[in-house]
């Protein structure tokens, strides 16, 4: 009954559209998916305010040559420790630099080391959980040594990492992948595990597909929604953990403008001169927040069912 | 009945599948013999657990010959015999030569893809033709299954369809390759009984048009005496009896057989009786009593059945039984 009234409407739009070629009409579908899936988002104010947030952040950080004047390591020793003003907009900080500049230039740093982090570590992730779930023992293998790398309490490990790597913005970049790779790793398997004893894989199974294709082509998209989101969450904790490392001196060496290196300078001063820890302080803040509501906001849209 | 001498698709000889379990190996399927013809419906039909769904599954070997199942036995698709082939040849057999169609239809297609992607994977996994011919294929095959606007249906995602209308991709994709042999593993259940019609009318209409063997799994006996030529009864992994669809009806032999046939409701039945019900349930499968299998819920069940395992013997050209008092003229 319900199946007829359907086609009968189906049949109202086919006179329609009938001149429509096939191709245009499935680029019309997806068009239209598209458009949901984006008015999804902006319903959701939360993670339209992240988007902005991160959007922003981004732009400062590509386009920080052009907005701040000042070269971030230009020394100024006659105006030291200058609160806010025209001339220097965050103030500068005990050698005389233009804190909005290094500011940005930090955002640069730090959005580049969260973004290959997250990406990076949420690729090899997902390739080790997926493997893991193929075999049992090396399933063991890649867990226990998983297990292993998350028993330590990651900034301890990233400290240890960059001790024996040497303090340079690759290396922290490495130390972060090192350390956030395992719980993606557990969290892709997981899934994967999942959606391996749905139904669709055996049913794809008895259509002849081989393992590999069905691992690839069947269980990996399943998996990427939560991976893609988690790569949100690493994205904004390896921001705070880069910066934890550099306020160490662990992370990027000292007269690069890193957000934890003008915190650590700061640190210092930061009864005469606020200004060097509230504006690196709220530009992590924010963007850490960013990030996460972007994140909750993307596994909104991505998940297919929640329409 | 002329059944002999029609081309048979699938024979399946003394088929034994073996679980291995922590507590040993148990024996789902023991000694299954039987034969699907060309362009014929063959009705498997028995309560939960009485191995319908491991039969066909074992069909294809589904089951990991590593660590989860073991099979015995011969099954020969047009004289080859799938147990004898190594996973590789299996996959070509899957899908190209035996397809599936199973229960649940929004569960057995993959969320994230499009109904017509997952019609166009099925042909390229097997044959060599290009994305756009698979394309033209696929909304070919939509519209075989009576999906009303198919280039519409076919960018759409499966939790977007009905329920019917997903059944009827799932048939899409089964018979994209023109399989040799049909397994609908209680293709209706999920569905209301409206649409339950229309998708078995769709199975026979097909299996007509494109001469292939169906094996219907079920335990629906209505929709057994709609649509199949011939029904296979099984009890505790054991054909009990098997016969063409008049006969099971007319006169069922089998104990078992009859208890399924006289708990059917009747539509002009006495509505103050209770339903008929087979007293007891199916044994666990480690508990298997020894002689006839189904003696401990037989009414009629004497010392000989429950120490002497029966044959399947036949009881006329198209029917045989697995029961003692079979051959003693009731």
């Amino acid at each position: 009954m319900a199946a007829n009234t359907k086609a009968l409407t189906l049949d109202i739009g086919l006179t329609r559209d009938k001149d429509e070629s096939l191709k245009s009409i499935r680029s019309r579908l997806l068009k239209e998916q598209r458009e949901i899936q984006m008015r999804k988002f902006l319903k959701n104010k939360m993670a339209v305010a992240g988007f902005i947030i991160i959007a922003v952040m981004l732009t400062l950080s590509i386009f920080a040559p052009v907005i701040a004047k000042c070269d971030p390591l230009a020394l100024d020793m006659k105006s030291r420790l200058k609160g806010p003003s025209a001339a220097h907009w965050f103030g500068t900080d005990s050698m005389g630099r233009d804190l909005f500049a290094r500011v940005l230039y930090g955002a640069r740093i730090s959005m580049f080391v969260g973004f290959s982090v997250g990406l990076t570590s949420g690729i090899a992730g997902m390739v080790i959980g997926l493997y893991a779930c193929t075999n049992r023992y090396l399933d063991n293998i890649l867990m226990r040594v998983c297990d292993g790398l998350k028993a330590i309490p990651s900034t301890l490990l990233a400290i240890t990492l960059m001790t024996v790597l040497g303090a340079d913005t690759k290396n922290v970049i490495i130390a972060l992948i090192i350390v956030s790779t395992p719980g993606m790793a557990r969290l892709a398997r997981g899934s994967a595990l999942v959606a391996r004893e749905q139904t669709y894989v055996e049913a794809m199974r008895c259509l002849g597909a081989s393992k590999t294709r069905i691992l690839w082509s069947h269980i990996a998209p399943n998996i990427l929604s939560p991976v893609i989101v988690q790569m949100t969450f690493v994205f904004a904790s390896s921001i705070i953990t880069e910066a934890a490392l550099s306020f160490l001196g662990a992370g990027v060496p000292a007269p690069a403008p890193s957000w934890g290196n003008i915190l650590n300078e700061g640190k210092n001063v930061i009864y005469n001169a606020w200004w060097m820890i509230v504006f690196p302080g709220a530009f992590t803040a924010l963007s850490v927040l960013g990030l996460n509501l972007l994140g909750d906001g993307i596994r909104d849209v991505l998940d297919p069912l929640s329409k | 009945m002329v059944a002999s001498e029609r081309e048979k698709v699938l024979e399946v000889k003394g088929l034994c599948t073996k679980f291995h379990t922590e507590r040993g190996d148990l024996k789902a399927i023991d000694g299954v013999s039987f034969c699907v013809y060309k362009g014929e419906i063959l009705g498997l039909v028995g309560e939960s657990g009485c191995g319908k769904s491991v039969t066909s599954q074992s069909v294809l070997r589904l089951y990991d010959e590593k660590r989860t199942a073991s099979y015995e036995g011969i099954v020969s698709l047009e004289g080859e015999d799938l147990l004898k082939l190594s996973e590789k040849q299996m996959q070509n057999i899957r899908g190209e030569k035996i397809s599936m169609v199973f229960q649940d239809a929004l569960s057995a297609l993959n969320p994230v893809f499009t109904v017509g992607s997952q019609i166009m994977e099925a042909l390229l996994i097997h044959q060599k033709i290009s994305k756009k011919e698979a394309m033209d294929k696929a909304i070919e095959m939509l519209r075989l299954v009576g999906i009303p606007e198919p280039e519409k249906r076919f960018a759409q995602y499966p939790h977007q369809l009905s329920g019917g209308m997903r059944q009827r991709v799932m048939i899409a994709i089964a018979l994209a390759c023109h399989p040799k042999l049909l397994i609908a593993d209680e293709p209706t259940t999920a569905l209301d009984v409206t649409i339950q019609a229309q998708v078995m009318e769709l199975i026979v209409e097909l299996n007509r048009k494109l001469d292939m063997g169906v094996i219907l799994i079920t335990h629906d006996l209505a929709v057994v005496a709609e649509t199949c030529q011939r029904v296979i009864v099984m009890y505790l992994g054991q054909i009990v009896e098997e016969a063409d669809v008049n006969s099971i009806f007319d006169h069922p032999c089998h104990p078992y057989t009859q208890g399924l046939i006289r708990s059917i409701p009747q539509i002009d039945g006495d509505k103050s009786e209770r339903l008929f019900q087979i007293s007891g349930s199916v044994p666990l499968l480690n508990q298997i009593p020894t002689g006839c299998r189904f003696a401990p819920r037989c009414p009629y069940a004497t010392n000989r059945c429950r120490e002497e395992m029966p044959e399947l013997l036949p009881v006329s050209e198209t029917q045989r039984v697995r029961c003692h008092r079979a051959g003693m003229g009731d």
